[in-house]
């Protein structure tokens, strides 16, 4: 048996693997058997007292309750059975089918219709109402089906929540697998190992499960598409990048180089003319300007890696205190010269975040404050919490960004001041880290000169600690 | 040192750095051997049995960690792991795996000397440090009596944070990872829970440094472990 599925982009088989399920029917006749037994014997204890009319519609009543539970042809059984069994039974001659009074030839006749009659009325009533039931849940279930499936954006994901909500419907486990072919067409197919056949068999049912295949059908061709465009356009981001890479940074590669180049050359002729301390002053620009190099291209594989999606962030619980540490070792060298001062505030809790991308954000704010404020200007560091969040600033008392929106300063390519020796990559990458840590980072002029930038970053329960020791 | 000074394996497939390396060495009083990846590296150590290994992470033709596991099989010399930044998970397996210890690419001179000679120090060790008293700065650990002080007064530690300080003091000047510090401290079952460490270490440095933002010490080893900068041991 196969169902088309509902949708032009997966015109697909709906292949369903069915086991009739006979056992219901069974109980049915089984309960109908026992039902006109047991009124039987109710029928001969209360002979004696009552009419056989009333008999009669104690039957008609074990036919009724018959019908209402296990349909038609349970019923029908129940009616053949009460009349054979009220002859039997309850009519002279007992214990034999044959009878003396002509009368009741009429009163089976008439019992055996109200019976049948009966049993179809109550049938028809319980498909009804079944229906009306089952169509209820049935569009409960496509509208949260289609729910679900609007947040999702893999294959497996959507293929695996239609599953769970056909399993619901049909009570049974199902397996539906999309089997792709070319052109972003293919194949939906749905299996029902063992499943209750005449209940898909009915069409209320069998509607439903198309309709569901179908919007599964869609989500999965959506889905699709979203990947390719957003393929795409991450291939149009990362060849702009390039572009501007290329145009602004080959310059900032040569300056040095050629510096390094310059110097090494003047230091190999080893002319007499080359003094001491000139020689001296040479090996220590190639040192420089060898460890500027360095920084530049750090900064700018940072950026290719961050820009192309291919960082993860470990974020782990760490005391704010240690990235911060070892970023201020990093930086010694250029911190040597410069008042410092760390303010973590008491009781700070442990912040989840990655810490060698956090360390190489503060290192790049820490540059940034030392490259574009005069040296000697103090450099404060400030750690704390509020609302939640995790902040961190670096205050500076340097001149200060020039004027324009203060967000412009973390585009790629943008410089503080031209001359800084950057290639204006550092708050970018900074940006970048924070956006993906979930976090934030700003840009403030500081009252009474100087910049402010601060990282937000979001807190949450922090893990279980150690249980405290007593002292030793 | 005479010409018999200690011998060094450098292996490294970039040539200009095995050169700065043995310039380096040599200056010092090094003898030094060379090879270009994981093959001839192992060839050259058994010839040679050097006294220190100068590992790079990067080798083209080979698996930095399959080298140390194998080096580690018949040979006690200290290997010093040189990895570019980035490559801290790296580096982690192969100090878990029994290198000594790592530097980071650019590292000076200074950086590199001071790592070789904790290194050979604590390899010519057999024994745990036997001295009962272990110092740096002005900080004093007695190990016979189990006290530690700082500028003359005792301080006090719980029963962990002394065992994290004796542990990172026994080690003094050699890096140690997370997993090796809470295998020591807190046994087996605790090797994943880098927080408890992470804890610790920061109470131990509100103890024990002026600074603790900036500790002169106990060195964090961002995305590897910690160490206990030793006296003398600043590159």
């Amino acid at each position: 048996m196969s169902l088309r599925a509902a949708s032009p982009w997966y015109p697909g088989d709906l292949t369903m693997v069915i086991e009739a399920r006979w056992r219901r029917a069974v109980a049915g006749y089984a309960a109908a058997i026992a039902a006109v037994g047991a009124l039987t014997a109710l029928g001969v204890i209360i002979s004696g007292a009552v009419e056989p009319a009333d008999v009669i519609m104690i039957y008609l009543l074990g036919v009724v309750a018959i019908a209402a539970r296990f349909g038609r042809g349970p019923a029908a059984a129940a009616a053949v059975l009460s009349v054979a069994s009220f002859d039997f039974f309850l009519v002279p001659p007992f214990f034999t089918l044959a009878f003396e009074d002509a009368r009741y030839a009429i009163t089976f006749t008439v019992m055996l219709g109200v019976g049948l009659a009966t049993a179809t009325l109550m049938d028809r009533l319980r498909a009804t109402a079944e229906a009306a039931r089952s169509r209820e849940a049935q569009t409960a279930t496509l509208l949260s089906l289609s729910r679900e499936l609007a947040l999702l954006r893999s294959s497996p994901a959507i293929l695996a929540c239609a599953e769970r909500h056909i399993a619901a419907t049909l009570n049974h486990p199902v397996t539906l697998t999309a089997e792709p072919n070319v052109a972003g067409a293919g194949a939906l197919s749905l299996r029902v190992p063992g499943g209750p056949a005449d209940e898909i068999e009915a069409p209320a049912l069998r509607g439903s499960l198309e309709a569901m295949v179908g919007i599964t059908a869609v989500a999965l061709q959506s889905a699709a598409m979203a990947e390719e465009a957003q393929q795409s356009e991450l291939r149009a981001r990362t060849e702009e990048l390039r572009g501007s890479l290329l145009s602004s940074v080959s310059h900032d590669l040569r300056t040095p180089l050629a510096s390094i180049t310059g110097a090494a050359s003047v230091l190999l002729q080893g002319s007499a003319s080359v003094d001491e301390q000139t020689q001296r002053e040479l090996l220590q620009m190639i040192h420089e300007e060898a460890a500027r190099l360095e920084r530049l291209v750090r900064n700018l594989l940072e950026m290719t890696r961050l820009s192309a999606g291919a960082v993860r962030v470990h974020k782990e619980w760490v005391p704010i205190e240690e990235p911060i540490g070892s970023a201020l070792a990093r930086a010694e060298g250029r911190l040597r010269e410069r008042p410092l001062t760390v303010a973590i505030a008491e009781g700070m809790p442990l912040v989840p975040l990655d810490v060698l991308l956090f360390e190489q954000l503060l290192l790049n704010l820490l540059e940034n404050a030392c490259r574009y404020t005069p040296e000697g200007a103090p450099i404060e560091l400030r750690a704390a919490t509020a609302a939640n969040q995790a902040i961190l600033e670096i205050a500076d008392r340097g001149p200060g960004a020039p004027p324009g929106p203060r967000e412009a300063l973390f585009e790629r390519f943008t410089r503080g001041r031209v001359g800084g020796g950057g290639v204006g990559l550092g708050l970018a990458i900074c940006r970048a880290i924070a956006i993906a840590h979930g976090g934030a980072i700003t840009a403030e002029d500081r009252p009474g000169g100087g910049m402010i930038f601060r990282v937000t970053l979001p807190l949450a329960d922090a893990p279980p600690l150690p249980r405290s020791e007593e002292g030793a | 040192m005479s010409d018999a000074g200690p011998l060094v394996l450098i292996i490294d497939d970039e040539a200009p750095m095995r050169r700065f390396l043995r310039v380096a060495l040599v200056a010092q009083g090094y003898r030094t051997v060379e090879a270009g990846g994981v093959a001839e590296g192992l060839r050259r150590a058994v010839e040679h049995n050097p006294d220190l290994f100068l590992l790079d992470l990067g080798l083209p033709d080979g698996d930095g960690l399959e080298l140390t596991r194998q080096l580690r099989e018949w040979s006690k010399a200290p290997i010093i792991v040189i990895s570019a930044r980035g490559q801290e998970a790296d580096k982690v397996r192969v100090l878990d795996c029994g290198a000594d210890d790592y530097l980071t690419k650019p590292f000076s001179m200074g950086e590199l000397m001071a790592r070789i000679r904790v290194a050979l120090r604590h390899a010519a060790r057999w024994s745990p440090r036997s001295e009962p008293v272990i110092t740096f700065g002005e900080v004093q650990i007695d190990l016979s009596s189990r006290t530690v002080s700082r500028g003359g007064r005792a301080l006090r530690l719980t029963p962990h944070e002394y065992k994290l300080l004796t542990t990172l003091a026994g080690h003094a000047g050699k890096v140690l990872t997370h997993r090796q510090l809470l295998l020591a401290v807190w046994g087996p079952g605790h090797v994943e829970q880098t927080h408890y460490l992470r804890v610790y270490m920061a109470q131990l440095r509100q103890k024990i440094e002026d600074e603790p933002a900036r500790p002169r010490w106990l060195v964090t080893e961002l995305g590897v472990g910690y160490r206990l900068r030793g006296d003398g041991d600043a590159p």
